[in-house]
């Protein structure tokens, strides 16, 4: 299986970061951070993610995810969450179709490995 | 080594030298004497069957001064040079140069300039004692290509094309590599399967390992009379392997939102994609200035982008598709602004340019906003391979 591998900037912290700050601060703290917009936009993308199983479609991978900007290969890409497009996931496809004609990337590559998610800067070319 | 000898009738004046007999592209003389008592004489011979463009350095002051004489010697001729007399006469080397009148000693060397590699000079130096009818002489130290090597080993060769390898040697005098390529002229490979040779251009056929090799011609530096007395064959490595080929463009749209989505495809050289699995191919985009990230022009554009951009995928893949997006938002209010990213598609394979990246093709990316006459304003990206998209008006 192949895998697209693309820069990372400073803001790839890793959600871990931002795990790390919730558990550290008081619970009032916790309460408050949960409750931002920032943070109900994480758990989110979090769950998005985390529903995506192997065996599972582009198809259904693209109802919370959109392509990132840039190159797209048949066998994997990057996708990133639709309402921020600063968090992203890695993604594999199994038995991938890339239509001769078209050279569109086919709706029904299974999923076979999904990352976890990672802040970066989106991609546009 | 011989050495001649020549006395005059009373045995006070007399001459003793040795002259080498081995031939060599490069000698480095010892110490002369001039004075008032001394005299030394150096003989430079061509002993090879070309022409040689023998060039004779006088040293002095620790090599600070040097004092150059040039000459073109057909094959069996040689040249007697009197350094009193240089030094006497005051004549000019061929840059102009004289040599001090108080010069006494110093240290000389001999090239053959038509020739470095396998060039065959031979010197010979004789120094008179005129007060007790002595001569004394200083060790010229033969120099040549010592054990040939192969530059690239081993050699990545792509399928269905070729590299090109060199033969080097060290000089045993100044340590420094010499290109021999010119005096080995016969090549082959262990597997014609694999790759073939045309002199020191290595085919690739098909993937896979072998090695090929070199052997010189008879020089006169090798052999009996050689300088330094060294192997004749070289041998190295060879990886062929295949790589991306015939990189085009299939397919593009521009969609109404202004995104621009080209889709590209390759060949492998072999003729089998999954030859390609060793290899990546992708893509390396360039921004205004180095602030990583780069942010777009803000209004009218709202969007960072990593600077550069590199992104990368395996070559086994049949093609990929190139998203060429407008910024995430528009920022109000609106004003004229341009920039431009230039993007270059590459490939990497272990076999090609030493592992290095193998451009394949290079674009620029304009992305403007401008002013409509009724007053909105439009987006328009335009890749210089003639592609582009364009929103209008912008929301």
């Amino acid at each position: 299986m192949t895998s697209v591998l693309r820069t990372t900037s400073p803001l790839g912290l890793s959600i871990l970061c931002l795990a790390l700050v919730l558990l550290t601060h008081g619970s009032n703290v916790y309460a408050s951070q949960q409750s931002s917009d920032g943070c109900q936009l994480i758990i989110e993308a979090l769950k998005a993610a985390g529903e995506l199983k192997p065996g599972m479609l582009r198809s259904d991978l693209e109802k919370s995810f959109v392509p990132d900007g840039g190159l797209s290969f048949p066998g994997s890409g990057t996708y990133i969450f639709r309402k921020c497009h600063y968090i992203k996931i890695d993604v594999e496809f199994g038995a991938h179709e890339f239509d001769q004609n078209t050279r569109e990337l086919s709706r029904t590559d299974p999923i076979t490995k999904v990352s976890k998610p990672y802040l970066a800067y989106p991609v546009a070319d | 080594m011989a050495v001649a000898a020549s006395y005059d009738e009373t045995g006070r004046y007399g001459a003793q030298t040795p002259f080498s007999d081995q031939l060599a592209p490069h000698w480095e003389g010892g110490m002369w004497e001039v004075d008032s008592t001394h005299n030394s004489l150096v003989a430079v011979g061509n002993g090879s069957n070309k022409p040689a463009r023998a060039e004779l350095t006088i040293l002095y002051n620790h090599g600070t001064g040097q004092y150059k004489i040039e000459r073109t010697l057909a094959p069996d001729e040689q040249i007697m040079v009197d350094f009193g007399e240089l030094i006497r006469q005051q004549i000019p080397d061929k840059l102009g140069r004289t040599l001090p009148l108080d010069l006494v000693s110093g240290a000389y060397r001999i090239r053959d300039l038509a020739d470095t590699a396998a060039g065959g000079v031979y010197e010979g130096k004789v120094i008179v004692d005129k007060t007790y009818g002595h001569a004394a002489y200083g060790c010229g130290v033969c120099c040549g290509p010592t054990v040939p090597f192969m530059e690239w080993d081993p050699l990545g060769v792509p399928v269905a094309s070729f590299s090109n390898q060199s033969v080097e040697a060290h000089d045993s005098c100044s340590g420094q590599n010499q290109d021999m390529t010119s005096v080995f002229p016969t090549w082959w490979t262990d597997n014609t399967a694999i790759a073939t040779a045309n002199l020191n251009q290595i085919n690739g056929v098909s993937p896979g390992t072998t090695t090929h090799n070199a052997t010189s011609a008879n020089i006169p530096w090798m052999g009996i009379r050689g300088c330094p007395q060294e192997q004749k064959t070289a041998g190295a490595g060879t990886n062929v392997c295949a790589v991306p080929t015939n990189f085009r463009r299939t397919n593009w749209t521009g969609a109404a939102d202004g995104t621009l989505t080209i889709t590209y495809a390759w060949d492998s050289s072999s003729g089998k994609q999954s030859d390609l699995s060793s290899c990546t191919i992708g893509e390396y985009v360039t921004y205004p200035g180095t602030a990583n990230p780069y942010t777009w022009p803000r209004p009218p554009f709202g969007q960072q982008t990593p600077n550069p951009t590199s992104v990368s995928g395996s070559g086994a893949n049949a093609g990929f598709t190139d998203t060429q997006s407008p910024p995430g938002q528009w920022i109000t209010p609106y004003i004229t602004a341009s920039f431009t990213a230039n993007q270059t598609y590459q490939y990497v394979c272990p076999c090609a340019n030493g592992g290095n990246q193998v451009r394949m093709a290079s674009y620029t990316v304009t992305r403007s906003v401008t002013k409509n006459s009724d007053g909105t304003y439009e987006y328009t990206i335009t890749k210089s391979s003639g592609e582009s998209a364009t929103r209008d008006p912008l929301p």
